[in-house]
Formats: structure tokens, C-alpha cells, sequence
């Protein structure tokens, strides 16, 4: 046993009163507390936890030292994830996916004798380009008699953001970054469509059950002695219906300005567009970026160049839910291990949010990446969201250690739709500008016109690095 | 009335420490017992449709493959003639 310093608990982790996860020389651990001693035993000896590892359903783990006088019956080593991303930044068909996994997870447990006691869609991850299940202490002893207590949250977490995103819009799909604990079902049934009382499932498990919690909020329960049985095939018949609920919500992304913006939509020729992915090849050449986060994504085509000159992890974030369906399932399709799309409005990015702040963490705080890119980008922000160059490369200084930025000058034909219908106030916009303030957070490691059009791609480094 | 007093049981048992972490909600505890026979229902009913349309399936499989071989017949028959 190893003497150190106690452990720094995760902001994050405090509902679970049988572990906590905490960071212990940059190395993210969960401590399993006595009072989980027989769950984990049976876990791990039972056979679940090697079912469910072998399946690639939980994020597997090894057992460390535990720390002295720390109270802990084991300290688990799960294995690293390259990055955290919340249900609010997830594309519609990564809910849904992570909806069935938390399904299949419980059928599993249910097998061994166990049953999930949450249902958080904060406990699936993406990782290796796949989504598995990281809560590790979710477990317990299922007793047959008694209903699935993480009902509510599986609806509240997925049922009820996938049908409001499926028959209202799909930006509702934010109303998890408002409610941290799922939207509640009383408000999900008060925004749904009437047609979507048609649908069974959507009807049983939202329209019913938000009025059934709401009757039961007012009304006690009173003791009574007689016999009760739930039984095992009526979980069984909740979790298949549940599946079939959530098989069956399909959402169809939408001709948006975005989604076609490669193929059709840009001003560039496909010479043009070929110097580009060219120019950006080069610019990763020397680079050894673990991480890289591609601001303004699209479909990802710009992250895959990172992807493919050797970057492990590259988030792809994008401001429209469209594209970043569209990349969701391209990358699922090519099952692109280090590409994880997401949702991200960069003008007003995911905060820091829960209790004291911390309990979900903000983009910066998850960063820095070894390497930003903004292609496409610096014009909207600036012009299109009226945000002072210098604003923009602060952000993006404190965003990653290196960043690789198109400059598109006023001239630019995009640059122009922008400015078509108001008056432009930019003055500051110009190529000395941009330069002289980007210069006060970085300095230039090479800047690569590109080829048939007035765009010049630039790669900086944080100054002090 | 013995299902609701039932529920009220497992309700009292279910209070009873066992839900130290999650709040399951008094409300979706019951309303799962409650939704378990019409799930039943709810059950057998798709398992119903997927026969039935199963049978349709291939009854018109069938009838496209019988049209098929008679069109290949009557093609042949007119090749001969």
C-alpha cells in the first residue's frame, strides 16, 4: 500500500455514495468505497464484468493500489478516455446509440444477477469510436420483485430528448444542457405534438408517465400488508418496449445552409479545394498532435486530414446539427476510431454547468488541444458575429497550443454575402489586422497561400509555449 | 384492488432505504407496475403484426414468384409457337 496525499475528488463525482472519481498524478481513477464491496465481487466474479468488456459495452479497467486511511476497498485505473463529451453535444443518432447501449448493458447485468441503478446518459462515452459505458459502480443486486428504478432517468436522459428532437426540432435536443438531470417528462408531454400520442411507446412512457408522476407527487402512498410481485418478465417487457421505442425514433437531418456546403455551397474550385487539403496535409507533417479539435467541422472532411496525418483524437465540432449527423454516421460507418463529432456553437459554447460550476465541464476546460483548426471560420465570427479580431485569437489561444486558421479577406465572395446586407464597420478586417492581432497571442510557424483562390492558411504557436 | 394495495406494498418496501442514491420517483415506481400488463398486451400484439405481416410477405413473394414462372411459360410457349 502506497502512502500519499488524500484524494481530489472530481468535481463531477458526488451522487454516488459508493465511490468517486478523482485524478491522481493526471491520472483519472475511481475509488469503490466499502459499502460497494459485495456489488463489485459480484461484478467482477460473476462474469459480467468480462461479458460486458468483451463485447466492448464498458469501459474496461485495472485495480491499483489503493491509498492509505483513504476508506477504499479498491482504486480502479479505468482505461483513459481522449476526451469527455456531454448528451447536449451529441448528434441525434449518438443519443439514440447510447439509449439501445444502456438498454443491452441492463439486459446483461439482469443476466448476472445484477440490474443498472442509474441511467445516465452522462455514464456513456464516446471512445474508440464506439460508445461504451463508463460507471463502472452502477450496479446492483437485482431483486425481481421490484421495478427498474432508473426508469425515470432513462426517460428523462433519452426517450425524452430523442422524441423531442424527432416530432418538434432537433436544437430541443439543448434542453439536456438546461436540465442536467434529463428534461422532466412534464414538461417533454407539454411540448410534444398531440400525434405523438399515437405512437404506444412515446404515449406509455412521456404522456403517461409524466401525468402518473405528477398524481403521484400530491399523493401519498399509504403502507398496506398484502403480497406484491413484479416480476422478472416484466422488466423484461419494459426494457424490449423500451428498445422498440427507441429503434423506431428516426430523425432524418435536413437541407440546411451547411449540409451541402462542400458540394455545393462554397466558393471554392476543386483545384482549389485539392490546394487547400494539400496545404493543410503539410502543415500537420512535423506536427506530433494528440489531440486536435476542428472548430466549424462541417462534415468533417478537414478533421479526417488531421485524422489521417496521425492525430489520435479529433473533435469535430459544428454549430449544425445536420452536418454533424452527417458526420456522426459517416464516422460510424467507416468506424473511424479517433473522430468524435459534436455539437458546438462556438459563439456560445458549452459552459461550465451544474453544482458550483463544475459538474460539467466548459470546452476551454477541457483543453488545451494540442492543435485547433478554424478553417472557414474566422469571417463569421468576426463579421458575422461582430467579435473583435483580437477576441477571436484570444479564445482560440486559450483553445490550443498551436492553431492552423484560413484567412479569408473582404474580398472573398462569402465574405461578401456576409457584408451584403449591412453596413461594414470592419475596418480592422484587413490582412495587417489579422496578423497584428493574432500576433499578440501567437507567432506565425508558416503561412501557405492557397492555390486559385485569396485565402491563406496560416499555422501559429502559443506564445510561451 | 389487490394490484393497487400490492403496489402500495412494494412502494413502502421500495421507500424503505433501499433507494439511497437514485429517487426512482414515486410516480414511475408505481406506474411501472401499473404499465406491465398492458406492455404484456402491448407485447403480443406487435408479436401479432410481425406475423401477420411476415405472412403477408411471403404469401406475395409467393404469388410474385408463381407470376414469374408463368410469365416465363407463356414466354417460352410463345418462343415455340
Amino acid at each position: 500500500m502506497i502512502v500519499v496525499s488524500a484524494p481530489e475528488r472530481l468535481p463531477g463525482s458526488f451522487r454516488d455514495p459508493d465511490g468517486f472519481v478523482f485524478r491522481r498524478e493526471g491520472v483519472v481513477l475511481r475509488q469503490v468505497s466499502q459499502s460497494y464491496r459485495r456489488e463489485y465481487d459480484h461484478l467482477m466474479g460473476s462474469g459480467l464484468y468480462s461479458q460486458l468488456v468483451d463485447s466492448e459495452l464498458l469501459l474496461s479497467h485495472s485495480e491499483v493500489a489503493p491509498m492509505s486511511e483513504s476508506g477504499a476497498y479498491k482504486v480502479l485505473r479505468p482505461v483513459q478516455l481522449s476526451f469527455v463529451s456531454y448528451p447536449y453535444e451529441w448528434a441525434f443518432s449518438c443519443l439514440k446509440q447510447a439509449a439501445l447501449l444502456t438498454i443491452k448493458v441492463q439486459r446483461a447485468a439482469m443476466k448476472h444477477g445484477m440490474s443498472l441503478k442509474d441511467a445516465s446518459a452522462y455514464n456513456v462515452q464516446i471512445h474508440g469510436g464506439r460508445l461504451c459505458f463508463i460507471d463502472t459502480l452502477s450496479f446492483e443486486f437485482y431483486d425481481e420483485s421490484q421495478p427498474w428504478r432508473a426508469y425515470r432517468q432513462f426517460c428523462q436522459h433519452f426517450l425524452a430528448p430523442l422524441a423531442l428532437m424527432r416530432y418538434v426540432d432537433v436544437n430541443l435536443g439543448q434542453l439536456q444542457r438546461l436540465h442536467i438531470d434529463g428534461i422532466p417528462l412534464q414538461l417533454a408531454s407539454k411540448l410534444l405534438p398531440k400525434r405523438s400520442w399515437l405512437s404506444p411507446g412515446i404515449a406509455i412512457h412521456i404522456h403517461l408517465h409524466a401525468r402518473s408522476q405528477t398524481h403521484y407527487e400530491s399523493t401519498p402512498v399509504r403502507i398496506n400488508a398484502a403480497k406484491s410481485r413484479y416480476e422478472r418478465r416484466d422488466l423484461e417487457r419494459l426494457l424490449d418496449d423500451l428498445e422498440a421505442v427507441v429503434s423506431g425514433l428516426e430523425w432524418k437531418a435536413g437541407n440546411t445552409n451547411w449540409a451541402d456546403y462542400y458540394e455545393a455551397n462554397n466558393n471554392y474550385s476543386s483545384e482549389s479545394m485539392a490546394a487547400k487539403e494539400s496545404a493543410l496535409t503539410g502543415l500537420f507533417n512535423d506536427l506530433e498532435s494528440k489531440t486536435v479539435w476542428d472548430f466549424g467541422a462541417n462534415n468533417g472532411r478537414f478533421s479526417r486530414i488531421a485524422l489521417e496525418a496521425g492525430a489520435r483524437t479529433v473533435v469535430s465540432w459544428d454549430m449544425d446539427p445536420s452536418c454533424v449527423e452527417a458526420n456522426y454516421q459517416t464516422s460510424q460507418h467507416r468506424k473511424e476510431n479517433g473522430l468524435i463529432p459534436l455539437l458546438l456553437d462556438l459563439t456560445n459554447p458549452s459552459p461550465a454547468q451544474g453544482w458550483a460550476h463544475a459538474e460539467r465541464m466548459s470546452v476551454l476546460d477541457r483543453g488545451p488541444a494540442d492543435v485547433v483548426m478554424a478553417l472557414g471560420l474566422v469571417h463569421h465570427l468576426a463579421i458575422g458575429n461582430n467579435l473583435p479580431l483580437s477576441d477571436v485569437a484570444n479564445f482560440l489561444s486559450r483553445s490550443g497550443k498551436r492553431l492552423i486558421i484560413e484567412w479569408i479577406p473582404k474580398e472573398d465572395s462569402q465574405v461578401q454575402k456576409l457584408l451584403a446586407s449591412r453596413k461594414d464597420i470592419f475596418d480592422n478586417y484587413t490582412p495587417s489586422g489579422f496578423e497584428n492581432e493574432f500576433a499578440k497571442f501567437f507567432e506565425v510557424e508558416a503561412a501557405l497561400p492557397i492555390k486559385g483562390s485569396s485565402r491563406v492558411l496560416y499555422r501559429f504557436r502559443r506564445l510561451g509555449l | 384492488m389487490n394490484e393497487l394495495i400490492s403496489i402500495h406494498t412494494a412502494v413502502h418496501q421500495a421507500g424503505s432505504g433501499m433507494f439511497a442514491y437514485i429517487d426512482p420517483g414515486t410516480g414511475s415506481f408505481v406506474f411501472q407496475m401499473l404499465i406491465a400488463g398492458a406492455l404484456g398486451m402491448l407485447a403480443t400484439l406487435r408479436r401479432v403484426r410481425t406475423a401477420v405481416q411476415t405472412a403477408l410477405q411471403s404469401l406475395s413473394r409467393r404469388k410474385a414468384s408463381a407470376s414469374e414462372s408463368e410469365l416465363k411459360i407463356s414466354s417460352v410457349g410463345n418462343q415455340k409457337s
